[in-house]
């Protein structure tokens, strides 16, 4: 079954042709503009998301 | 490098006496600090709501003094040695800086000073300013209130979608001492004014997120972007568009993101997949369209198959 569907030729279709949904959403941590408040700045979240990002102790 | 910074790297007795104390300090920190028994208590719960698991984190806010004994530790140890570092991470964003207490899957807690000349400057950089509604939930206890006056609002996700546009709730004067809750899936705060700096223990609870982040633009209140939520979120998107880039069109892998909790990281996979392997996603293209618990994506796999030419 593996074998087979390694052989088979795959179809490929361009991504622009797939339908997006109507909002795109950013990535985690991109939303910058906010004012000093919200509790996204200060939140530790997007600090501790960008250390866990980070090679070494803590990171990977 | 100055003097004593030079005389303190020449001299091992020195650099092994700061050792020394940082190490007391990590010593102590399972002593003196409740957070070894939050992580405990929090690692048993498998998949908890947002209030089960603030019903953990807030006996820790509202007894605090733990938390002013690291304040008070800290810089007296900093006046013994000026070469001490504390052995946690630190925590920096453009208005605060802090250091990471505790950071486990369902919460995060830091301990942070709110800058007010930061505070003020970015006040002063931003024009196009914003609310901004994280998704997740707060408890915030500010051990220095700084003379804050905050302005509440109300937004974010009601009824499976974000609010086209946010609403002022009233403005609170924060008091030193005072802990506040703050659901950042509905509500969100600013800071309008401050008469210093403000000493916040914060604890973001990680459980419950609501799908994304939401921002409202300042002047209008109307919602100008979303963004991922949880940082699981978009490691998967950006995992997929990786097996994409590399031409591995991993079925366990992609049946699995086109599965996430957030819709968007659903059709993110699920159109990632189709576009490299259509045979293989056409099934879970048809389960989408027939039975997705989103509407949109029920509707944009309909699409989808209807527009995607059949094998030959």
């Amino acid at each position: 079954m593996q074998e087979a569907s390694e052989t088979r030729a795959r179809r490929r279709i361009a991504l622009d042709a797939i339908p997006e949904m109507a909002r795109p959403v950013g990535l985690f941590g991109t939303l910058q503009r906010a004012e000093v408040g919200g509790s996204i700045c200060f939140s530790a979240v997007v600090t501790i998301g960008m250390y866990n990002s980070l090679p070494g102790p803590g990171g990977g | 490098m100055g003097p004593a910074l030079a005389a303190w790297m020449g001299d091992a007795a020195a650099r092994a006496k700061t050792r020394a104390i940082v190490s007391a300090f990590a010593r102590g920190w399972a002593r003196d600090t409740p957070l070894p028994a939050l992580a405990c208590a929090l690692d048993r719960l498998a998949e908890p709501t947002a209030e089960e698991v603030a019903a953990h984190v807030r006996p820790l806010l509202e007894d605090a003094g733990w938390a002013e004994a690291i304040v008070a530790r800290l810089v007296a140890e900093v006046r013994r040695d000026p070469f001490f570092e504390p052995p946690l991470v630190p925590l920096h964003s453009d208005v605060q800086a802090g250091l990471l207490l505790y950071a486990g899957r369902h919460a995060v807690i830091g301990l942070g000073v709110g800058a007010l000349d930061r505070m003020a400057a970015k006040k002063r950089r931003r024009i196009d300013g914003s609310i901004a509604f994280p998704g997740h939930a707060s408890l915030i206890r500010a051990l220095r209130g700084g003379g804050a006056t905050l302005s509440l609002w109300t937004g974010g996700w009601r009824d499976g979608a974000p609010l086209d546009r946010c609403q002022a709730a009233g403005i609170h004067r924060l008091r030193d001492g005072e802990l506040i809750a703050v659901d950042g899936r509905t509500t969100s705060f600013l800071v309008d004014h401050a008469r210093s700096d403000m000493l916040l223990l914060h604890a973001t609870i990680l459980a419950g997120t609501a799908p994304t982040a939401c921002e409202y633009d300042r002047a209008t209140l109307r919602l100008t972007a979303t963004g991922a939520a949880s940082e699981r979120a978009s490691r998967t998107q950006l995992l997929t568009t990786l097996l994409a880039a590399l031409d591995r069109p991993d079925a366990d892998a992609f049946g699995a993101a086109s599965r996430a909790a957030e819709p968007f990281v659903r059709w993110h996979a699920l159109r990632e997949w189709l576009a490299l392997d259509a045979d293989a996603a056409a099934r879970r293209l048809d389960e989408m369209a027939q039975a997705d618990p989103d509407p949109e994506l029920r509707a944009l796999a309909r699409t989808a198959a209807a527009s995607i030419p059949c094998p030959a």
